[in-house]
Order: C-alpha cells, then structure tokens, then sequence
C-alpha cells in the first residue's frame, strides 16, 4: 500500500485575538465554542536564569500558589479541588507560568485565583519551610535518578557559568539560606516583566476581558535585566559521574542548534526528525533495532530564549557505551557529509506536519501553540508559514542543515555510570573529565 | 482509570457543569462473522482519526514457566508480516503523518495508531496484517529479546523503586496469574523456543479475541467497507485457551519487609492492599475513595501527614483495577528526621478515622466533581477516546458506558465509601514494603 504521496490537510494555526492591555501585559483569547473546559494560563519572561539568588525562583514559584491575602493554601486548594478544577505553576530558565483548568462554569473564579495568586502572595513563614523541606526531597530524588543527572552535567558543561547551567532548582546547600526576602525580590521581578495572559475555551469574550481588565493590574514597565552571553565550547569533551554497579549508562550528547527564527529551522528539524526524532530514526533503526544496544534512543532540539540546543538522549547497555557513541558520531558524520535519499525526506516532513494535526485538538493544545507564539516573539502566522517551509523542504535545503549542525567537533557529552566499566571503552577520545553529580570538574583523565 | 462524559442523572452537577446532550458520545458498532467487533465514533474536531486494536491477552494469561509473552508480542508485533517488510510498520505510518505506540498490561494487549484521516486505510491494513500474518521468526525474536532485556534494565533494574511493584505483587498475588510482573523473566523469555512464539501468536491474536475502536473525522459507511476488506476474509478462530491462575482469597496475613536498594537517596514506603476487581459494584466506591484519601493537595492523607503533621514529604496512593482483582498501592517519602514505621502509622490512624466517622458530603461531591472534569478531558482526544471505547466494551461488553458511566459514580454514597474502606484496608490484606539506601 503506497500511501507516501497522499497530501496531508494543512495545519492551520488556531484562531486567537490578542489585546495588549498594557506595553507590559497581553491577553490572548482562543475561543473554542465546543469546549467544555476552560484553561487559563498567565505566563511572565522571566526564569530561573534570572535569579540573583540560586534556588529563589524555584521556591518562590511553589510559593506563589501556597498561600495569598485572600485565601490560604488549605483554602486555595479546599477551593479548587472541589471544583474539579487544577491550579499548578512551572518554572523553566526563561518563564514562570500560573496555569489553571476546570469547568468552563468557573472562569471567572479561575481568574480571580490566579490574580490572587500572582499579585498579593503572603510568602508565609511557615509555608516557606514547608515547601524548602518539600524541595530539598525533590532534590534528592533527581539525585538518584540517572537521566536527570546526565541531563544537569550535560547542562553543566555545555553552558559553563551561564545561568542555563545550574540546576533550577539549585542545591541543597543554596536552598538553605534562601528566606522570606529572597521570595520578595523574586516576585517583584515577577510583577515588573512582560505577562501574557492565555484564555481557551467557550467563554464570552467582552465579560472575560471586561473582568481580567478589572482584577489584574501589572505595572506598566519591564525592568528585565540581559542575560550573560552564552561561552560556547571549543572542540569535544566527555563529563563523567562515576555511578558504580549502575547496570546501565545513562548518556547525553549536546550541540549548538539554530533558533525558530532561522529559516535553517524548518530544514533543522526534519533532519532532526530523520536522525533521532521518530521511531523509525537512523538512530533507533541501528541502536535498537539493529545492535539492540538501548531500549530506546532520541534526539531533540531543546528551546531556549538565547539559543537552541540538538541533544541526543538515551540508556545503553553498559559494555555498549563506546560502540553506541561511536555509531552516533558516525550517523552525525554520514550526515554531515551525505544528502538522504528522497524517500526518508519525505517520511520525516510528513511526520513533522502530521505531529502539528495531532497536537491542535484540544483546547490545551491551541493554548500551547498560540503561547509559544508568544514566548518566542513569533509573527502570528508563524506557524503557517513553518508548515509551508517544511513542505517547501527539498534534498538542498536539508543538506544546508546538515552540514551547520551537524558536524562533530564541538559536541559535549556526559555519562552517568560506572567508571570502570566504561573509561576502558572510550581509549579513542581525549578529554575525559571525571565530574560530581552536579558536573563541576573533579579531574582530567589521561588519554 | 475507568471515565465518563456526562448525565443529566443529578441535577446539580447537570447545572454545575453546564453539560448538555451535545456532549453525548455517538457510536455505531457492529460484530463481524468471524468475531471482530468494531466500534466507530465521527469526531471532526480536528481532521485526525485514531485506530486502536485491543486483544484480550495479557501477562495473566501465560504459562508461569513462560512469562513476559504477551509484553514481548507488543514488540514483536513491529517485526515482519507476510506483507510488510521488517522496521517497516513504523515507517508507513510516521509517512504518512501518523504516529503509532502499544501497550501490554496483566490483561490486554493494544495497539495504538493515530493519523490524518484520510489515511484510515493505512492502520487498517497494518493490523489485519499483523493479526493472521506476522511473521513469527528467528531473526526478529532474537532482536527483541534483546531490547526486551534492555527495557526491563531501563524500567525495573535500573530505577530507584524499581522492583517495588514486582515485590508487592509477587506476595499480594501470591499463586495466582497476576503475581509476576507483565515485563515478565528475562529467562524465560531467553528459554523460549520460536515454536513456542508461534503457538502463543495463533492462540491469542484472532478476531475473536479483540475489539477495534476508531474515532475521529470519519465517514462510518467508507469505514466499514475498508473494515469488512481488511478483516472480513480472516477465519473466526477457536475460544484461546488461557492458562490463567485464578486469583484466591488473600490469606498470607500482613507482610512486612525491609529492602535495602543502594540506588535511592529517600526511604520510603509502599503498601499494598488487595482492592476489588474493575467491573465488581464496589469498584466506583473504591475509586472515590482512594481520591478522597490521596487526590490533589486537599486530600485527607496529603493534609494530615504533609501539611499538617509534617511526616510526609510526599504521599500518593492509586488504585490499580484488572479485571480479575485490583489493589490500592501507597507510596510515601517521609520528612527528615521521621521514621517510616511512625508515618505507616499515622496513615493506618487516617484509615481507622476514615472507617469510623466515614467521610464528608463535601468530599463525596469534590469527588464526583473530580472525576466530572477528568472524564470530559479524556474524552476530547480521539486517541483516549478510541482506548476508552474499545476497554469498555472488552470488559464490561458495553461501549456505551462511555456515556452511562457517570451514573455509576453519581450513585456512590458515603455509606458505601466507608463500606468499602472497612471491606478492603485491613491490616492482614495487606504487603509492606520499607525501602532504605543501606542496612538499618
């Protein structure tokens, strides 16, 4: 059954409005008039790259949500979970996000929470220990899980002392001096940054906007401060944690990527898609199904404000590991040097265009795909013209790709595992350094 | 989870929600001669449809010499049918725009495949290949056996709590089907012959023993004519004979053991009661209940023994249902400083009060609250929506529960829930498990 040439329906980016309330705060309106459920989502510019403080911005977020003027955590909670309803924050490297869902009956319940919330938080004494005791246990357990440390030494050694580097939620012994005042200073870099407020669902738009206009009120100036440049690494070097009896090497493999603005973009995740992005990738063709070296492996481009990262992922067998990161560098080699054939072009634009369709049903999704038009600074029909790039795409255009991103000098790679299992398998690289859990250096191995 | 749309059945929750019959999930189903029965549900929210094909095989219905079968059928299913080439089945659908995943729990196996609508035929075919005509052989038994081995490294091995199912399970289901994990042993799967493959596959794998369920921007009439093209012409098979060990009475009493597992950083805990099965009456009471103790920040045990008490960093409980029983599992991190035997106790106290007094009107109707806006959230996506349809009508021979589910839980009252809770969290029903980094 030949089905390769059939078109796909074209992606079209969900209808939304946006009203700039201020030059600091953005509402976006997605209505969906077959929705029963709402989503809400506030979302700020500013991150944990921008603490002055290591750890203040992770315990502050948690914080925001424990407690405010109005209402208590107990109450907070009492509330929203007998409404059915779901009140959560995040915090990334560059975003801070509020998000709440329920039933499109408590809308404006919703947004008074989340005005609550984000403008008169308490940053309780007792909270505060509560949720530092809470924290310091979430570290812990990211310390014996092996994907989280490879992925912070490979963070770690890619960034250097860029902010990007440091593990969100910092460590134990920063979490321990942070207070009551750091919480402050945290959130009033909070109130003073660019806030876009998302609203999905089926709601009526003049009501909606008439409230939000009324309940929020957001300084009108953005004091947000540069971030460092980003220090890129020259030539290539492995970072590792010396996990004994691991039974398995957890293994990272970072590399500059392009941003969304680049017209390489388009090109650069495809060939992404092709090399580790799907299941029938080059490299879970050969790693798994061929060697059976991994029960799975992946490749990404990670999103971040200042730049873009290619990252390949995975858990190998232990004695596989030099054989598993030779074959990677040798697909990124084939790469780099060679134009794919015609048909693997296509699968992997169709599957890039069909992953659009698949992910634009629900309401939560439009939001998504609208609030990344906003995070990155993106044309409202950016994604229009992305699906027409990438349909556009030909041999050319991706062969362009390849040879950017995908040459194998600079790339960073980090590995949890035992060392004596594993330093014997990697005689044919030079720059070993064995490092801590958090990817500071301990020492350089002698090749 | 079992989920729901919507009921006009309470008028409280009718008028809460604003719910109203346009969110009333239509279906048409039919059964072909050889035994398939198909479900088809048109949803043009967006111009996807997912296909699900859902045989009743799973882990409890191996030979306990040779267990691990049916998970390692999910991955043998991606090999090579008479008409596909091998690491092709992926590539046809990821063509195509799709994208494609199954699973394997104790009782069924699924698979997965969600693509642009017009491409309906493509998943169509691919599992009426791999139903009668996959190619049962050396070389692709020999590749999957090794990534098998990996993945239960990845998933089990290699985790902190790993193996804390597998150690529960191995004592609450004692002598039964459901006492090893679906991941199975390595060494049997090692042991096994292809032979031995190629009877399990024509055993199990039969129109009679699945039900397809496809949603999403469907004509049903083109539908079922591509259905009866694909499948019609496959024989109807005999009855699969399951080797299914029933599941008795629990009668161990309560276990307690410590396991020392160098990979952890927190202690902690993990019980294990035994809970009814999916489809007995008591298993919508048992549900609202294990929200009521465990589900969001609110919750009785999240309360009393980390807001309140400060003994628990963390505490979770979920109620694992399967068709021929089910359990509540807890898992608890305790504050620093506090011992695990003192946080068991506090929750065996959370329980002793839950049995006494029973619980609120508040929380029975956060619950059902609750559970209102999960079901109209699963039902939103074609792909959850397919695995819904087809799950129901496997075990409960009712697809239309999709719809009709809701009474079930809106009928649940307090006396029940704390029926169920004296019925169900006895001391001696239950396995403990305290996990440590070292040698207390």
């Amino acid at each position: 059954m030949d089905n390769s040439n059939k078109l796909i329906p074209v992606f079209k980016t969900p209808k939304f409005e946006k009203v700039e309330i201020n030059e600091n705060f953005d509402v976006y309106f997605i209505n969906n008039k077959f929705s029963e459920l709402i989503s809400i989502r506030l979302s700020s510019n500013i991150g944990t790259a921008d603490e002055f403080v290591k750890g203040e911005g992770y315990l502050t977020s948690k914080l925001l949500i424990a407690g405010n003027e109005n209402q208590t955590f107990k109450e907070i909670f009492d509330e929203t979970d007998f409404m059915g309803a779901s009140l959560n924050q995040a915090i990334s490297y560059d975003s801070f996000y509020l998000t709440f869902f329920s039933s499109k009956k408590f809308i404006k319940r919703g947004l008074e929470i989340i005005a609550d919330c984000i403008q008169k938080p308490l940053f309780d004494e007792n909270e505060i220990e509560k949720e530092k005791t809470r924290i310091e246990s979430e570290i812990m357990l990211d310390l014996s899980d092996t994907n989280f440390l490879s992925q912070q030494i490979l963070m770690k050694n890619f960034f250097n002392n860029h902010p990007y580097g440091l593990s969100k939620k910092g460590k134990i012994s920063d979490l321990k001096i942070l207070n009551k005042s750091n919480c402050h200073s945290f959130h009033s870099r909070i109130m003073q940054s660019k806030k876009s407020l998302f609203v999905a669902g089926n709601f009526d738009r003049n009501e909606t906007l008439e409230q939000i206009t009324q309940i929020f009120n957001f300084p009108n100036e953005n004091i947000l401060e540069e971030k460092p440049n980003i220090i890129k690494k020259e030539g290539r070097s492995i970072y590792l944690f010396n996990k004994e009896n691991s039974g398995q090497a957890n293994l990272r493999i970072g590399k500059s990527a392009t941003n969304h603005n680049d017209f390489n973009y388009p090109a650069l995740q495809v060939v992404n898609v092709l090399f580790g992005g799907f299941f029938m990738s080059r490299l879970n063709n050969i790693l798994r199904e061929e060697k059976g070296n991994t029960y799975g492996i992946a490749s990404l481009i990670s999103v971040l404000k200042q730049t873009n990262m290619l990252i390949i992922a995975s858990t190998l067998k232990e004695e596989s590991l030099g054989d598993s990161i030779n074959t990677i560098i040798e697909q990124m080699d084939v790469l780099s040097n060679e134009k794919v054939e015609e048909n693997e072009l296509n699968r992997a634009k169709q599957f890039t265009l069909g992953s659009f369709l698949r992910n634009s049903e629900t309401t939560q999704q439009q939001l998504n795909i609208i609030s990344n038009l906003d995070n990155f600074k993106l044309e409202s029909n950016y994604y229009d013209k992305y699906i027409n790039s990438v349909g556009n795409l030909n041999l050319d255009d991706l062969f362009n790709a390849q040879i950017k991103y995908y040459k194998t000098e600079d790339l960073i790679i980090s590995i949890v595992g035992d060392k004596k299992a594993i330093l014997p398998q990697l005689q044919d690289f030079s720059n070993i350094y064995i490092c801590n859990e958090y990817g500071e250096v301990l020492e350089k191995i002698n090749s | 989870m079992k989920k729901i749309i919507l009921s006009l059945f309470v008028l409280f929750l009718a008028s809460n929600f604003g719910l109203s019959q346009s969110n009333v999930i239509k279906i048409e189903q039919e059964t072909l001669e050889n035994g398939l029965h198909v479900i088809y549900n048109v949803d043009k929210s967006a111009p996807v449809c997912a296909v699900i094909l859902h045989y009743k095989v799973g882990s409890k219905d191996e030979n306990p010499q040779r267990t691990g079968f049916a998970h390692f059928f999910e991955h043998l299913m991606f090999e090579a049918t008479n008409e596909i080439p091998r690491s092709s089945i992926g590539k046809y659908i990821n063509e195509v725009g799709g994208e494609l995943n199954a699973h394997t729990s104790v009782d069924e196996t699924v698979f997965e495949n969600m693509v642009p609508a017009h491409q309906i035929k493509l998943p169509l075919w691919i599992e009426s290949s791999r139903m009668r005509n996959l190619q049962v052989e050396k070389e692709g038994v020999e590749t999957q056996r090794a990534i098998v081995k990996e993945e239960r490294s990845n998933r089990l091995d290699n985790q902190p709590y790993g193996d804390a199912n597998e150690k529960l399970y191995s004592k609450l289901f004692k002598g039964s089907s459901y006492e090893w994990q679906t991941i199975g042993s390595a060494d049997h799967i090692n042991k096994s012959e292809v032979k031995e493959f190629q009877n399990f596959y024509n055993n199990f794998y039969q129109p009679n023993n699945a039900t397809l369920a496809i949603s999403g921007d469907i004509d049903v009439d083109s539908v079922k004519k591509y259905v009866k093209e694909y499948f019609g012409s496959i024989p109807k098979s005999k009855e699969p004979v399951r080797f299914e060990l029933p599941v008795s009475d629990y009668t161990l009493g309560e276990i307690k053991e410590d396991v020392i597992d160098p990979k952890i950083q927190l202690p902690a805990v993990f019980v294990a009661y035994r809970a009814p099965n999916k489809t007995d009456n008591d298993a919508y009471a048992a549900e609202l209940l294990i929200d009521i103790l465990s589900s969001g920040a609110s919750s009785r045990l999240n309360k009393k023994m980390v807001e309140e008490e400060r003994i628990a960093v963390q505490v979770s409980m979920y109620y694992d249902q399967m068709e021929k029983s089910g359990a509540f599992v807890l898992n608890a991190l305790p504050n620093q400083g506090k011992k695990l035997e003192d946080m068991l106790e506090m929750f065996d106290d959370e329980i002793a009060l839950l049995i006494k007094k029973g619980v609120t009107d508040r929380e029975l109707e956060k619950a059902k609250n609750l559970k209102e806006t999960e079901s109209i959230q699963q039902t939103k996506n074609v792909w959850s929506k397919a695995s819904m349809l087809a799950s129901y009508h496997t075990y409960y021979g009712d697809a239309q529960l999709i719809n009709n589910e809701i009474k079930k839980y809106l009928a649940v009252t307090k006396a029940d829930i704390k029926k169920a809770a004296e019925k169900y969290f006895g001391k001696k029903n239950r396995v403990v498990l305290y996990y440590y980094q070292h040698q207390k």
